[in-house]
């Protein structure tokens, strides 16, 4: 009986301890499978319809692997305040922040955000497959390290009426008022500056323009003239920091904006930010530039049906003078940079690689609204079946951002030499400056404060 | 101690109640003001303190750690800086004008409506809309909807004349105009309720009294309303002064400072010193003279105005 018993005792301990064996062994293999389960990744991104697209896949990520991911979704500068006080206050709150090619010398100057380099060595993740545009924005420093995840590169594409560029009657009156066909340009016959004054004057008539482009604050009126100055060959600084604005290339930029200011809306010089839809969309605009999303809706029935299927796309005109035979654009969009607060900083780039790193979801991402990091998403029968005008936009975007983008000035202190030329372009569009004070004006101020990072 | 002792027998009980009343009522003092007192003082005092004694650093806001005593170098600086001097003057003109238009509207409008008349209730619900709107959406319908250059209403009505409109928002002065516009449309109904409340308040046999001795309506508002509602005027003009020369959200919206910092004024110059330049102390100097000069300008304008009445009464 005692015997019985003890056996009977014997089961139930090695039942019981068998039972924790798998137990301990199911929790180590979730464990193992899901590291970072529990963690909450916080993210500061732009309110936009790129980060709206994510939102979806957060509950699957979290289901997958455990980490909850919450998005705070600001305006541009509303965003930017808070991150700096963030981390002027070392609260760790965010884990992930946009980072802005504006702003980003300043965020990894002060060690706000962690290079990723050391992340991408370490899950073995081929930069190789993102577009080379998308990792280069995110580079800075002398040794060219990444700072941010690929999340949107981005730069200006041309837009102009194809609808008017090949009609008889306008091409006829185009050749006996300039002598010369009305050129179409393309990325193997891009428009020279010279043709591009000329189209614009000459469809600038009654409620139409012949080019419009935001020029209002500090961002747009610096992205408005810095093209043109990069275009006729010039720059704002040399490699040791010296200012470069005192020369004859700037002027011509200047001059040449000025020209082209004649053709433009007056109030074009107050827009921000997508502040010339209105007017590309109605139809009363001949040339315009945007960024690629732009360029997309504008042949988008949905979006702008007035002009739909009637927007040629192309690269931006370049000046012979310049010896190079090709324009500029600004490399523009940004990266997802993991901060040097965060706690969870593992999750955080987990999360970045699950969704951007991965060909189906990235490329559902895009479908739904987000934006193209990985080639082979620009590659994807998809995407033409499900916009079928992309066909001609996705060459010009490959070409401009293989050709002819360029990354902005980026030190520390940008913001300021960007208000400078933005109220230098100001001061010339009304007037006040000639190209020649204004090139004098901007070289003596940018100098000033180039010097404290000399 | 009996009622026939002499009254310094009796005082120490006296006075011991008084003061024990004293201290209750002091106690009590404390316990409503004190909370107030305390937020007051988190809000409002301890910031202004802070915005001066790091006005006194070479402070950047994204290196928090490593800051450099400079005394009044940044006051210094400030006044060689022709941005910050083109700001100040923004500033004087906007609030100036502003100030100045919405006073006159605004007593103009609750002058009209004193008088009892059909609908009146409508009309003052209806002058007061501006008020009760968020600044940011009405500026930007404003902007868009109305001051567009091509797309806008009032270039559009102006077209019909075969007047073509000015960008109003992207040159100047109409940069100015058009941001003095808003806010007086904005401001208006807050002078027309301080003053419509300040003629309700009015005596009427004064204001009969002068019609009876033959005075025309507008020799009355010369010479009875207006002087009888002085205090109202002064402390209305305070008040409009501390909300203007502070004013950032119209011009944000409507401007960012441009056309060529054509409308940048101190906020937005301490705005964009501190938060998008980073150079926190400097920014913090010129948010530190803003207030000076808005204190001074407040200062004189209440002795000034005031300084005739309170001399006569010599009461107050």
């Amino acid at each position: 009986m005692g015997s019985q018993r003890f056996a009977l005792r014997r089961a139930w301990i090695v039942a019981a301890l068998a039972t924790l064996a798998m137990l301990f062994g199911t929790l180590s293999t979730l464990a193992q499978e899901r590291p970072h389960a529990g963690a909450v990744v916080t993210i500061g991104d732009l309110a936009r319809g790129i980060s709206d697209a994510y939102l979806p896949f957060l509950s699957e990520f979290e289901a997958e692997t455990g980490i909850r991911v919450e998005v705070e979704q600001l305006s541009f500068g509303a965003l930017f305040d808070k991150m700096m006080l963030e981390f002027a206050a070392g609260t760790g709150y965010y884990d992930i922040v946009y980072l802005s090619p504006g702003f980003m010398a300043t965020l990894i100057d002060a060690g706000y955000v962690i290079t990723l380099d050391e992340y991408f060595d370490a899950h073995g993740l081929d930069t190789e497959r993102f577009l080379a545009a998308a990792i280069d924005i995110n580079r800075y420093g002398p040794d060219d390290a990444v700072w941010a995840y690929p999340y949107l590169a981005d730069t200006s594409v041309f837009l102009y009426r194809l609808d008017l560029f090949q009609d008889p009657d306008e091409r006829a009156a185009f050749r006996e008022r300039y002598g010369y066909e009305l050129p179409l340009p393309t990325i193997d016959a891009p428009m020279t500056t010279d043709q591009f004054l000329d189209v614009a004057e000459f469809f600038t008539r009654g409620d139409m323009y012949g080019f419009a482009y935001p020029q209002g604050g500090t961002a747009y009126g610096n992205l408005h003239i810095l093209p043109w100055v990069w275009t006729f060959g010039g720059e704002y600084y040399d490699a040791d920091f010296n200012a470069t604005l005192d020369d004859p290339r700037v002027v011509e930029a200047f001059r040449f904006a000025q020209r082209l200011q004649a053709f433009q809306p007056a109030g074009s010089l107050g827009w921000d930010y997508g502040d010339h839809i209105p007017m590309l969309c109605d139809g009363r605009l001949a040339m315009t530039a945007g960024w690629f999303h732009i360029g997309l809706d504008a042949n988008n029935p949905d979006v702008c049906p007035a002009v739909a299927g009637a927007i040629g796309y192309a690269p931006p005109p370049y000046a012979p003078s310049s010896g190079l035979d090709h324009g500029f654009t600004v490399l523009g969009g940004g990266g997802l940079a993991v901060t040097a607060d965060s706690a969870n900083p593992d999750a955080a780039f987990a999360f970045l690689t699950w969704l951007f790193a991965d060909e189906e979801r990235a490329l559902a991402w895009y479908l739904s609204g987000g934006a193209a990091t990985l080639s082979a998403v620009y590659d994807a029968p998809e995407v033409t079946e499900a916009w079928p005008w992309a066909r001609d936009f996705f060459p010009v975007a490959n070409h401009l951002l293989a050709t002819t983008t360029k990354q902005r000035p980026t030190v520390p202190n940008s913001n300021e030499i960007f208000e400078v030329m933005a109220e230098t372009w100001h001061n010339v569009a009304l007037g006040r400056l000639t190209p020649e004070e204004a090139a004098r004006s901007a070289h003596t101020r940018v100098d000033a404060l180039l010097r404290a990072i000399r | 101690m009996t009622s026939n002792d002499p009254p310094h027998a009796r005082a120490p009980g006296r006075r011991a109640r008084s003061v024990r009343r004293s201290a209750r009522h002091w106690r009590a003092t404390a316990l409503f003001i004190g909370p107030t007192l305390v937020a007051l003082a988190v809000v409002a005092v301890l910031p202004t303190l802070w915005a001066i004694f790091s006005s006194l650093f070479e402070w950047h806001f994204h290196r928090p750690h490593a800051r450099a005593f400079i005394g009044l170098g940044n006051y210094v600086r400030l006044a060689g800086d022709a941005r910050f001097l083109n700001a100040a003057w923004n500033t004087a003109i906007y609030t100036a004008v502003s100030v100045g238009a919405t006073m006159v509207f605004g007593t103009l409008l609750a002058l009209l409506t004193r008088a009892p008349f059909p609908g009146k209730s409508v009309v003052r619900a209806l002058l007061t809309v501006p008020m009760i709107m968020t600044p940011v959406v009405s500026t930007l319908v404003w902007k868009t909807f109305f001051f567009e250059a091509d797309l806008g209403l009032v270039n559009w009505v102006l077209g019909l004349a075969g007047i073509r409109g000015p960008a109003w928002v992207a040159s100047s002065p109409s940069a100015m105009a058009t941001i003095l516009l808003v806010n007086v449309w904005f401001m208006t109904p807050f002078v027309y309720l301080v003053m419509d409340a300040a003629l309700e308040g009015l005596p009427d046999e004064v204001v009969d009294a002068a019609k009876i001795d033959g005075a025309a309506y507008w020799q009355r508002v010369r010479f009875v309303i207006l002087p009888m509602l002085r205090a109202t005027i002064v402390f209305t003009v305070i008040f409009r002064i501390t909300i203007d020369a502070r004013m950032f959200e119209i011009i944000h919206v409507m401007t960012g400072g441009g056309p060529a910092r054509d409308t940048e004024v101190l906020t937005l110059w301490v705005y964009n010193a501190a938060l998008r330049n980073f150079h926190l102390g400097y920014g913090n100097a010129g948010g530190v003279a803003l207030m000076v000069l808005v204190g001074t300008a407040c200062l004189a304008i209440m002795l000034v105005g005031l300084r005739d009445m309170y001399g006569r009464t010599g009461a107050r």
